[in-house]
């Protein structure tokens, strides 16, 4: 029987990041008739495999060491590829977050492939085990569809694009693996900062509320962050704003930032680079407000105001405020 | 230290999606008439290499291309903005998908070169591949750093700023090591003076022949997503009646 490889890197919890994981995991093993498996890695493992367990995963391969406590790449890929050459998957599914994007093409490099990142749908074929992935390329302007027919095939999928795995009942296996050696980690960590985003993260956000270009500068986010605030939202910015130092790149929305699926996603000052469309297509409503009617954001959007966003922020505020 | 810079030319990002076609019969976009540049995050790579080659005495910066001979107008890009030297790894075969051969290719030339730090750009603007930098890591056996987007000279090595997915850290590490940068304020590549665009015209590029090895992933289609949006534009004389009429379609569709 083959397995779909699912590979978490929390400690204590599954991660939104890893429900997804888990939850495509668990639709392309039963395509492909084959078991679904999950590899937790750390300093205690028993925890995370439990609830790995809980979620789908009927094997779980457990690398445990106290080296691993915290994420590190190299540690990390060594107890990977151990469990790999364990149990042979035939996929090996990642998640295109900070440690999937570096963890994707060395683990395949090293198991003689070559991995596929950000891929956003799947196809299946039992007949042949064969399985398409959907990835967007050219900044979102085309869509790759891969054919991964050698096993395994490693794959990181985009976030927010797989239905999150639901808690089951049943029981999983849990087999200890014991990589050959653990390498010391190759960087000395000297700072880590998390930001703390007050209010809603980003990417669970409603409402997202995003500047560009068109803003001019730093100080006019105030109102976008104004806007924001009132409806329970968060603030997301263009490449362009980024690069330009408004606004820190967490903000950033886009092929290469954050991915967000919110129910209003209000574009304002954007042009709509392809890229940046990339990072808000599935939201449920665009809406873009822009001063030149022929910017590309009007072709995605739902609904335009063509007009100075500073003429109508500050009335659209003043309506929100009455509403509440 | 021996920098290395890795870039690649693709067709211009820019190009808005209407001007986007793709070759007839062919799973490869339309080239002609589209200009090419320098991919954008290969542009924040070198200036990081720039920016630390002025706080190392000693330092250079070597820009690497691989592909056919057009390919060395990135390389004249890099020279203008001082690079020291510019070197290209022919390789005429496409470049689709092909992240695996381009890092066993600029993996063969960080070895001529006797390269100390490898910079890449986190993706190329055109496949969008996003794992050259990383597989040059593994090629070479060095230790990678992702998503980093500055590097400066520490007293126990380099000290690398990384990305994180909320926030950033700071990691010193030693060479040899491969760093994939991303974008960051601070690294949107200098303008070259015209005088030095024009001297890099006449500077020499250098070739390095590596056999290319390994195999590309396989495209079994390469489509353009149709778009079924259709933009409703809200009326409205001045902004206080367009939020408002903004104001209650958001109400209908329910999302507000």
């Amino acid at each position: 029987m083959s397995l779909v490889l699912t590979c978490l890197f929390d400690q204590g919890s599954l991660s939104r990041d890893s429900l997804e994981a888990l939850g495509a995991g668990k639709s392309i093993a039963a395509e492909l008739g084959a078991v679904l498996a999950a590899a937790v890695i750390g300093a205690e493992t028993g925890a995370i495999g439990a609830a790995a367990g809980e979620y789908g995963a009927s094997k779980i391969y457990a690398v445990q060491d106290a080296a691993l406590a915290q994420y590190y790449c190299e540690g990390y890929l060594a107890a990977l590829e151990a469990v790999c050459r364990e149990c042979e998957p035939a996929v090996v599914l990642f998640v295109t977050n900070a440690p999937g994007r570096e963890m994707a093409p060395r683990l395949a490099k090293r198991l003689g492939r070559t991995a596929l990142v950000d891929c956003l749908s799947f196809n299946a074929d039992k007949e042949t085990g064969s399985i398409v992935f959907t990835k967007p390329v050219f900044g979102g302007k085309a869509m790759a569809q891969v054919a991964m027919s050698d096993a395994p095939a490693v794959v990181a999928l985009r976030r927010r694009s797989f239905e999150p795995a639901r808690p089951e009942q049943a029981a999983a296996e849990t087999i200890q693996v014991k990589p050959p050696a653990i390498p010391p980690n190759p960087f000395k960590l000297i700072e880590r900062v998390e930001e703390q985003t007050a209010g809603v993260r980003l990417e669970d956000a409603r409402v997202v509320v995003s500047g560009g270009q068109g803003l001019g500068g730093p100080e006019n986010f105030a109102l976008l962050e104004e806007l924001a605030g009132l409806l329970g939202g968060a603030v997301g910015a263009s490449r362009v704003a980024v690069d330009s130092g408004w606004v820190s790149s967490s903000k950033q929305v886009g092929q290469t930032g954050k991915i967000v699926a919110p129910d209003i996603y209000l574009a304002v000052g954007i042009s709509g680079a392809c890229q940046h469309l990339a990072g808000c297509s599935g939201s449920k409503v665009i809406v873009a407000v822009n001063t030149d009617p022929e910017a590309p954001i009007f072709g995605a959007a739902r609904l335009g105001v063509v007009g100075d966003y500073k003429e109508v922020l500050p009335p659209l505020i003043e309506k929100v405020k009455e509403m509440a | 230290m021996q920098i290395m810079v890795c870039l690649k030319q693709i067709l211009d990002p820019e190009l808005p999606p209407r001007d986007f076609r793709l070759e007839k019969g062919e799973m490869t976009p339309a080239a002609e008439g589209v200009p090419l540049v320098m991919s954008s995050f290969d542009q924040n790579a070198l200036e990081v290499g720039l920016q630390l080659r002025e706080k190392m005495a000693g330092a250079t910066v070597t820009a690497v291309t691989v592909g056919p001979e057009g390919a060395e107008d990135v390389l004249r890009k890099a020279l203008a903005v001082k690079a020291d030297r510019a070197v290209r790894v022919p390789l005429e075969q496409d470049s689709k998908l092909s992240g695996g051969i381009v890092a066993g290719l600029l993996a063969g030339a960080a070895r001529e070169l006797g390269a100390d730090l490898v910079l890449c750009g986190r993706q190329a603007g055109d496949w969008d591949g996003g794992q050259v930098g990383l597989i040059l890591a593994e090629e070479l056996g060095w230790p990678g750093a992702n998503l980093v987007t500055g590097i400066e000279p520490g007293s126990g090595g380099l000290v690398l700023k990384c990305e994180l997915d909320e926030g950033y850290e700071v990691l010193e590490g030693n060479a040899p090591l491969v760093a994939v940068v991303t974008n960051h304020e601070t690294n949107v590549l200098r303008i070259a003076k015209v005088k030095d665009t024009m001297a890099a015209m006449r500077k020499k590029v250098e070739q390095i022949n590596v056999a290319p090895q390994g195999g590309r992933l396989e495209l079994a289609s390469l489509e353009i997503p149709v778009k079924e949006v259709n933009c409703e534009i809200i009326p409205g004389e001045d902004g206080v009646e367009k939020a408002d009429n903004l104001f209650k379609r958001l109400l209908e569709l329910k999302v507000l």
